[in-house]
């Protein structure tokens, strides 16, 4: 009879409750699909074989569900609460049992005006249709109803299956009931599974539709301790029935979660449940809970006044020990604040009338009036005042009596206040750490103890002083309580009362301590209205409220003390007055208003400083403008110094200004160095400070003066070098200074003791930049000279500062030509210092190279180089157009000189720009004269093969330089010299007699040079020559006759004969008959007899015997021998 | 101080000769100068050429040094007086002191040194103005060993010389290279006749019977 559809329904909703069923119920599910697979298989399968059956069933299904509210076929009506429905007998019939033919068969209506009207709809709906529409629970619920109720088990599984997919939390409890009533096994296996695990959320509204019994048994099994759940669930007929069943057993156990029974009813406010426990279990009403506390003191902390008169009417003990914190019920009501709610009071008077002792203190030592008042529980504190043994004099344990406490809860109108101390409270207890007494206590509450002090005031000692040696009027400074001072000092309390402990220290003080400008402004007014108080009082460390208030730099409270009648010129232990004080405190506001207040501004502190020196210490410009408006003397302090100085070295600028406003001393003559007198601008530039000097340059001081000596001729160099700023501006390179000088008007030429100018002394210092400030100056004067005839141009040349020289140039165009006093310009002072450098400069700017110093010698440039070291000043002298011919005034060339000082590099540099090396000088010597005189053997040698020097021009005593050389050069270099000659010129003619007719061999002779002499015979030297006064090497005497021996000795050829009209010998006149004979070794002319001696003379490769003097004769023999 | 070297002269041991003797080969001598900005090398080259030596840190020179150094071509003797000047600014006023009459100008310029090359051409223009008008100017590039770093290509100054009728050679006088070449380029190029040589202020005269063998020649 199911159609597809059906089945289709059927097969969901089983899916659906398959996923909450336990393993069993999924198998059967699992059976039951699979049944009706095979049933639609079979239905199929029956189709295919037997259509015309299939094909009934089908049409008698469908006919069935066509007559669904119709009137045809019908033979029965079903009346519901608004209608009445159609229906067939059989229809129903074939549903349920209890539709059979025994009920139906007699009746024509069934009467379901008890069902609701949507349940007799779907109901019948299903039964024609076998559709159901079950997403409503409620629906689905009343159908299960119906379903047990006619009897149609279908019906019911499809709507317990559809319940069990959507029980939850709150609908199982009713859904547990109605399966349970109707028999679904499943639905209520499954309720009672989701009650266990949900247990203890569920409520009493859960339950309320279960009957006692029911839930009896249910908690029964659902926990250890159904009295509890009852309890909890507010069954009072459960609670009844466990109370027949277990008796008084369960009555007073804990549960899991050490809760009575009694307990749980009372916090549900039930009194039925509470006094059924009470009085049919047998509830212990004083029991004890876990947590320590009886059930009337757990109530009272919950605020549960219900419970709490619930045990008082059943007269519970009230004197149970709690623990840990001792209080008693008393103590918990009066914890609850200031809002008691009627039904509290009510418990208050019940506990009040057993007349308990209402002054048990708990751990703290709190009576119930102490926490009473803390809370502001005004109630609960006039009812407790009312009690006749209250003891409102009880202390806590950390010293707080009643009265302090209802002082410090904010009583604004102190109305309980009032009554304690109408009622006798005390004011003169003290703590016993720190002695503060009750007043003190609440002056020293700086938030909220002002109002309570003052109210107090009018009940307390007022001079009580505490362990700190503070009385309340202190403390009142203290915290800056104005009012309270005001009230204390009204009500007598003594201001000028001080106490070793605190210093000696007045409230003044105290106040001036902690800034309390309000406080301060209080003890004014008060003063003003006559009251005692002294504002000059001092401290142990004899400071004055005003010293005291300025040491602390309290700087805002100054004017209320001064109105108040300070001192303006006490004085502390250290002698300073408040302007002193205020000025170290660099409070510019509060120095000039103790001016204006009439400070005292000669006052000196104990260091003799005076409020001007201390002023300008501390860069208090103001200060010191006021001071000097008010005629400061502006001299010198006790160390001496200007007060502009001071100000000036710590770079207080607008300090100094303000002093040189009020016409301080810009110069201040003073003791410097060694004892001088200088000024104030010669230190800062001697100190190097120079935004010092240029300040003080500004400010119109003394610009030109130098230092002086002091009275009695003091000081060392700085006394007597008369430098002037600008000098010593110059001399330590202060550029800015010296530009501020300048332009202030500072004189530029003045001259010091060395009759330098400023400009002297800036190019010798070498500083650039100041030389070009000077020169740039309209007014100086390049003509000047120092002591040592120097200009500045000359000056500059001697630092080889040239750039400097070519700016002074630039401005004076003729300085290059100046002299010196030895008529020497600046190009011979550069040559004679070998200078290359200044030659170069002077000749970059085009000087004339060829003026001459203005002396007896008249040396050119070049002669004067000519002497220098310097090879290179030679050879850019003669680039730049030196002559080189010129003469000096001994006729003497730069050559010359060159020579005569063994230069050779210059004499190279001459010789290879063609200077006139033949020309002569004032003796006629050429220049190869010279270096053979001088014995210049390099230079000799230089002339010789570099030029084409006359080497056999004779001077104007006829001598050669082969002359020369014999004649004057000794040693060895003479025989170099010699050499040299000799190599260079083979055939140098030197048996040439001079004026005198002395040979160069015989002027050697004459003089020793044995190794010149040797030279001069190798080289053919006629040894026979004699001069004019008859002189020859055989007769010229010399100490030993040993050097004509060796000369004749090693004589290598013969020599050339001489000629004379005498015998060289005896020097008798050849005549006729006397005739002249020559000695072949020698060359002499000999008469016969002189020369009788026959020899070979084997060393000239002479073997047979020829004529000989008597001299070489015996040489010749001695060598003879010395060869046998 | 710069000194004259004695290398190219007699020395003392030697056979000395008087200049008016018979000579054999003619001899000449000309006015040489260096001009180019400071550290191009100027004294360096001139100290490669006349002492074979390189100094790394070369100190500044003041106004200007002078060396000589005889060299040998073909059958002349041709001695260099060299004019070796400062480059700095200051020593610029005294340039026309120091090329009057000269007979050949070394402009040297740096490689690696842009500025250098162009100073080096400012000389170029300023010789062709004032210096005398037979000059034989030659261009150096010095520091050619560091050509891995220049700045002045070798086509660049090469075609410049050509055009201004300058002998143009890339030079190191840390290596040697062309140093020697130069000089030797110069003298080729200088004229040896009596007339010509009599140009200069400085040139002595030279007759042709000197006789003057040295040792040192070709060192």
């Amino acid at each position: 009879m199911k159609t597809g559809s059906n089945e289709t329904f059927s097969v969901l909703k089983m899916e659906k409750i398959l996923a909450v069923q336990s393993d069993e119920y999924t198998k059967l599910q699992r059976c039951y699909v699979e049944l009706q697979r095979k049933y639609n298989e079979n239905i199929a399968s029956s189709e295919n074989e037997e259509s015309g059956l299939s094909s009934f069933l089908s049409r008698l299904s469908l006919t069935v569900a066509s007559l669904f509210d119709k009137n045809t076929y019908a033979d029965i009506y079903i009346r519901s609460q608004t209608r009445v429905f159609p229906a067939h007998k059989i229809v129903l019939h074939a549903r349920s049992e209890k539709w059979g033919n025994d009920l139906l068969s007699n009746i024509q209506q069934l009467d379901w005006s008890d069902l609701n009207e949507d349940v007799v709809l779907s109901l019948l709906r299903w039964i024609y249709t076998d559709l159901i529409d079950l997403q409503n629970d409620g629906l689905a619920l009343d159908l299960l109803k119906a379903a047990h109720r006619f009897g149609l088990p279908s019906l019911l599984g499809i709507c317990e299956r559809a319940l069990v997919t959507s029980v939850g939390v709150r609908s199982c409890i009713r859904f547990y009931c109605v399966a349970e009533e109707v028999g679904a096994s499943t639905l209520l296996e499954y309720c009672s599974s989701i009650i266990s695990t949900h247990w203890d959320d569920l409520t009493t509204d859960d339950f309320q539709h279960m009957s006692g019994p029911l839930l009896f048994e249910m908690l029964k099994t659902k926990t250890k301790h159904p009295l509890h759940a009852a309890v909890r669930l507010l069954r009072e007929d459960v609670v009844s029935l466990c109370i027949q069943k277990y008796g008084n057993s369960l009555v007073n156990t804990f549960s899991e979660n050490g809760i009575l029974p009694l307990e749980m009813a009372l916090s549900s406010k039930n009194a039925k449940i509470a006094k059924s426990l009470v009085d049919n279990g047998m509830a212990n009403i004083n029991a004890v809970n876990m947590e320590g506390f009886s059930l009337l003191k757990s109530a009272l902390k919950n605020g549960d006044a219900f419970s709490a008169n619930f045990l008082l009417d059943q007269n519970c003990l009230l004197d149970l020990p709690s623990k840990p914190s001792s209080d008693t019920a008393l103590h918990i009501i009066c914890n609850y604040g200031p809002d008691n709610t009627p039904e509290i009071m009510e418990v208050v008077k019940k506990i009040l009338q057993r007349q308990l002792n209402i002054n048990i203190q708990n751990i703290k030592g709190e009576t119930p009036l102490h926490i009473a008042i803390a809370r502001r529980n005004v109630e609960m504190v006039k009812l407790l005042l009312k009690v006749p043994n209250i003891d409102i004099n009880l202390r806590t344990y950390d010293e707080k009596c009643a009265l302090e406490l209802s002082l410090s809860m904010g009583d604004h109108e102190f109305l309980i206040a009032s009554i304690l101390l109408s009622m006798g409270a005390r004011t003169d207890r003290t703590n016993s750490k720190t002695g503060d007494s009750l007043l003190q206590v609440f002056a020293l509450d700086r938030h909220r103890g002002e109002k309570s002090a003052i109210f107090l005031a009018d009940f307390a000692d007022l001079d009580h002083i505490n362990f700190r040696g503070l009385t309340a009027l202190h403390i009142a400074a203290l915290n800056n309580m104005p009012n309270l001072v005001k009230k204390l000092i009204v009500n007598g309390a003594s201001s000028n009362l001080k106490h070793i402990d605190c210093g000696l220290k007045s409230a003044l003080h105290i106040a001036v301590e902690a800034n309390a400008i309000d406080a301060l402004e209080a003890f004014v007014e008060l003063k003003n209205k006559s009251h005692d108080i002294d504002f000059n009082c001092q401290d142990i460390n004899g400071d004055s409220p005003l010293s005291l208030c300025l040491s602390l730099k309290r700087t805002t409270l100054v004017p209320t003390l001064i109105r108040g009648g300070s001192d303006v010129n006490g004085k502390n232990k250290n002698n300073l007055s408040p302007l002193h004080q205020s000025i170290k405190n660099e409070d510019s506001d509060i120095s000039l208003f103790l001016l204006e207040q009439g400070a005292d501004i000669t006052a000196l502190t104990e260091n003799l400083d005076s409020a001007l020196d201390l002023s300008i210490k501390h860069d208090l410009s103001e200060v010191v403008d006021a001071l000097c408006r008010r005629g400061i003397a502006l001299s010198i302090n006790k160390n001496g110094e200007s007060p502009l100085w001071s100000a000036l070295e710590k770079g207080y600028e607008d300090v100094a200004k303000i002093l040189v406003r009020h016409g301080i001393d810009t110069d201040c003559w003073d003791e410097g160095p060694e004892g001088c007198r200088q000024t104030l601008l010669h230190r800062a530039i001697d100190e190097n400070k120079e935004s010092v000097a240029i300040f003080l340059i500004q400010s119109q001081c003394d610009l030109d003066s130098s230092r002086q000596p002091g009275p009695n001729g003091e000081g060392g160099d700085e006394a007597q070098d008369k430098a002037s700023p600008l000098h010593l501006c110059c001399h330590w390179g202060q550029t800015k200074v010296l530009q501020t000088l300048i332009d202030h008007g500072a004189n530029v030429n003045l001259i010091d003791a060395e009759s330098k100018s400023p400009l002297h002394v800036a190019i010798e210092s070498q500083y650039d930049e100041i030389i070009s400030i000077l020169l740039c100056h309209p007014d100086i004067d390049l003509k000047l000279r120092d002591k040592s005839g120097n200009t500045p141009f000359a000056t500059a040349l001697d630092f080889r500062n040239h750039n400097a020289a070519q700016r002074i140039l630039d401005r004076f165009p003729t300085a290059a030509e100046q002299m010196d006093i030895r008529g020497r310009n600046f190009l011979h002072l550069a040559i004679l210092k070998d200078d290359l450098e200044s030659v170069l400069f002077l000749l970059a700017i085009q000087v004339d190279v060829n003026s001459r110093v203005h002396d007896a010698n008249q040396s050119s440039p070049l002669h004067l180089a000519a002497a220098s070291q310097n090879e290179m000043i030679t050879r850019n002298l003669i680039l730049a157009g030196a002559r080189m011919n010129e003469r000096d005034a001994v006729q003497k060339l730069p050559l010359h000189i060159a020579i005569e000082r063994g230069n050779l590099p210059a004499v190279s540099a001459l010789i290879q720009n063609n200077a006139d090396y033949d020309a002569t000088d004032a003796d006629g010597n050429n220049a190869l004269h010279i270096a053979v005189r001088c014995a210049q053997f390099f230079i000799v040698r230089e002339l010789l093969t570099e030029s084409r020097v006359n080497a056999e021009a004779t001077n104007l005593k006829g001598r050669n330089p082969l002359h020369e050389l014999c004649r004057v050069v000794e040693d060895s270099t003479a025989g170099l010299i010699c050499e040299l000659f000799l190599e260079s010129m083979p055939k140098y003619p030197i048996n040439i007699p001079d004026m005198d007719g002395n040979t160069p061999l015989l002027l050697s002779f004459m003089r020793g040079q044995s190794p010149l002499c040797k030279i001069l015979v190798k080289a053919g030297a006629c040894l026979g020559t004699e001069n004019k006064d008859g002189i020859n090497i055989f007769n010229f005497k010399l100490a030993t006759d040993q050097l004509l021996h060796n000369l004749l000795d090693q004589l290598p050829q013969e020599s050339p004969w001489a000629e004379s009209d005498y015998c060289q010998h005896c020097t008798n006149r050849f005549t006729i008959t006397m005739r002249k004979h020559h000695c072949r070794h020698c060359g002499r002319v000999l008469c016969s007899k002189c020369s009788c001696n026959d020899v070979p003379i084997l060393k000239f490769g002479i073997n047979k015997p020829v004529r000989v003097c008597t001299v070489c004769f015996n040489v010749l023999q001695c060598g003879n021998g010395s060869l046998s | 101080m710069a000194t004259t070297p004695r290398s190219g002269g007699a020395s003392g041991t030697g056979t000395a000769q008087r200049p008016n003797g018979t000579s054999q080969n003619k001899s000449c001598q000309f006015k040489l100068v260096l001009l180019g900005e400071s550290a191009v090398g100027k004294s360096s080259l001139v100290l490669r050429f006349v002492k074979g030596q390189f100094h790394e840190y070369q100190e500044s020179t003041i106004g200007a040094a002078f060396l000589t150094q005889t060299i040998c071509i073909e059958d002349t003797v041709v001695k260099f007086e060299i004019w070796d000047t400062a480059g700095q600014e200051r020593y610029h006023s005294l340039a026309p002191m120091y090329y009057r009459g000269a007979q050949a100008a070394i402009v040297v310029y740096d490689i690696q040194n842009q500025d250098s090359f162009q100073r080096a051409k400012t000389w170029v223009k300023e010789l062709h103005k004032q210096a005398s008008p037979n000059i034989v100017i030659a261009l150096a590039g010095n520091k050619a060993d560091l050509s891995n770093i220049r700045v002045v290509e070798f086509d660049e100054a090469k075609q410049y010389a050509e055009e201004n009728g300058l002998l143009f050679m890339e030079t190191s006088a840390k290596t040697g290279m062309n140093v020697n070449d130069i000089f030797l380029a110069i003298a080729k190029k200088l004229p040896k006749n009596d007339g010509a040589n009599n140009q200069g202020t400085s040139i002595r005269p030279t007759g042709t019977e000197t006789n003057r063998p040295t040792n040192n020649c070709c060192k």
